[in-house]
């Protein structure tokens, strides 16, 4: 296996120091289907979607369980993370989501590994029974809500165009009730004031921490500009709610990037992405979002019944997903934001005519939104010298490789 | 003549005034620290081809804050939980280059801590 090629013929990242990693992370589609029809999802935009089975097959999930503990077992790995993910996960049957995760624990017991586990879904769907699955399976859930009710309502709806909000609350509060604390995430209405949100999540939820993402768009969609929205939920959460602990990851990941640490997010920042999908029919994919695409565009020759997890590294549209995040547009490269930046998120770089050779289509207002988080941080910083040392150096002394040999470099 | 010593330490007490000052952008603060010949930002930490960090500076220009909330961020990853030592960078950086930007991005919750301090320890 090889990646040379990566970073061989434009700017970006050094190639030797983006080897592609030995995958320890994979987003498991359970469902491709949703019980709602939210109005920014990028799931649906590409149609290849509907063409997938709608819960994860029992022959796919049988082949991946197995190439699972291959993997495993290959890599000598300690920990492993599987995020389930749809669609709406919990579309998938109770009696087979408990089979499965009876499957992971008996790789855990055999392997040694700790396979620790996500499920990101609308709450929607969520009873008792669950919340009883989760918290005997050690399941962590995250939750998607948009804010209060008129905020909510507005873009997440069912198909009768009804909003979700109060039943997504329901589910919050099963959780709550059984002890269970769920991550919240929320995707930011432009259009709305972020001082009404933040005062939901914090005030009404009770929840300190949680992210707030920028809709997902791709050149061509023309989406409206996010810097005053970014703004003023910056100040706001800046004035009101840093020093009560309240933690917004996006802005946790700006803030890093401005004083020079690394990324910590795929929303923002410097870094590459070597995200694994498995869909429900046993393929598996690049980052899920890049979908956004359109058709077909994440689809790769590669699945749980052919291949080896590890091997998907070799398709050429993860490959080329992998390479676009780390190889970045001239213009990227010469900003005074890059490396608090990164060029955005990798969909968001999408156009039909350039691919992924853009600026984030949310450029302007992450320029200006970065100019501003800076403007009211740059007094507080205090400079501190010490010897240099590239990162990466490290990694190679400490990590394992895909082959074996040389730890995170690969030929 | 100034020690060498003496000297950084008048370019630090430099920047330092100019941060403060609140006058300087991010691009003339990075064209500053260039100019004194010190490395700054995850550019330079990650060598970007094409981003003058190939050839990474001696020196690297860290920078925290007196706000405590800000300061919780920018440190956050760095120290996990005070347990930082000497030689752990590696270990760090597998970190954020494994689980800790997917899983950041995919659900933020109080299990992600649980996650971190795990995998942290194992790795």
């Amino acid at each position: 296996m090889t990646t040379s090629g990566v970073g061989e013929s434009h700017a970006g990242l050094d190639s030797a120091s983006v080897d592609v990693p030995v995958f320890v992370f994979v987003l498991v589609k359970l469902a491709s289907r949703c019980n709602i029809d939210c109005t920014y999802c990028y799931w649906f935009r590409d149609a290849e979607v509907y063409k997938k089975p709608p819960v994860l097959t029992v022959e796919a999930e049988e082949a991946f369980c197995k190439r699972l503990e291959e993997h495993i077992r290959r890599f000598e790995l300690e920990a492993f993370m599987i995020v389930f993910h749809g669609g709406e996960p919990l579309l998938f049957p109770k009696h087979r989501f408990i089979a499965l995760l009876d499957k992971l624990n008996a790789i855990e017991k055999r392997t040694g590994c700790v396979i620790e586990r996500g499920v990101t879904t609308n709450a929607m769907l969520i009873d008792r029974e669950w919340t009883q699955i989760f918290e005997t399976y050690g399941v962590s859930p995250s939750v998607s809500i948009d804010g209060p009710a008129e905020i909510h309502d507005q873009l997440r709806v069912d198909f009768k165009g009804k909003g979700t909000h109060a039943a997504t609350l329901r589910g919050l509060e099963l959780l709550r009730a059984a002890g269970i604390e769920p991550g919240i995430i929320s995707v930011a209405n432009p259009a709305s004031d972020p001082a009404q949100l933040l005062a939901y999540i914090v005030d009404e939820l009770g929840i300190k921490e949680f992210d707030i993402l920028p809709p997902d768009a791709r050149h061509g969609d023309n989406p409206p500009p996010i810097d005053r929205y970014f703004i003023r939920l910056f100040d706001v959460w800046y004035d009101t709610y840093a020093a009560r602990g309240v933690r917004v990851s996006t802005l946790d990941a700006m803030i890093r990037g401005l004083s020079g640490r690394l990324s910590i997010s795929d929303t923002i920042g410097l870094g590459p992405i070597d995200t694994v999908t498995l869909m429900t029919d046993g393929a598996l994919e690049p980052l899920d979002v890049l979908r956004i695409a359109g058709d077909g565009s994440t689809a790769t020759q590669s699945s749980v019944f052919a291949n080896q997890l590890q091997d998907v590294q070799e398709d050429p549209h993860w490959l080329g997903a992998f390479k676009a995040s780390v190889t970045l547009p001239e213009v990227c490269l010469k900003c005074e934001f890059l490396d608090a930046c990164g060029g955005g998120h990798l969909a968001q770089r999408w156009s039909a005519e350039r691919q992924f050779d853009n600026p984030s289509v949310y450029c302007a207002s992450w320029k200006a939104v970065l100019g501003h988080i800076w403007k009211r941080i740059a007094p507080t910083l205090v400079v501190e010298l010490e010897p240099s040392r590239l990162l990466i150096s490290n990694l190679d002394r400490e990590l394992p490789s895909t082959n074996g040999t040389s730890p995170g470099r690969r030929g | 003549m100034a020690s060498d010593n003496e000297k950084t330490q008048e370019q630090q007490k430099q920047i330092q005034d100019e941060l403060k000052s609140a006058s300087v952008s991010r691009r003339g603060f990075i064209d500053r620290i260039k100019a004194l010949g010190f490395g700054f930002g995850a550019a330079v930490t990650l060598g970007v081809d094409g981003a003058d960090a190939r050839e990474a500076p001696d020196t690297s220009v860290n920078l925290n804050s007196t706000n405590p909330a800000l300061n919780a961020i920018i440190n956050e990853a760095d120290k996990p939980e005070g347990q930082k030592k000497p030689g752990d960078e590696g270990i760090q950086m597998a970190w954020y280059r494994r689980f800790f930007r997917r899983f950041y991005r995919r659900g933020w919750h109080g299990g992600y801590r649980r996650f971190f301090r795990r995998f942290y320890r194992r790795w």
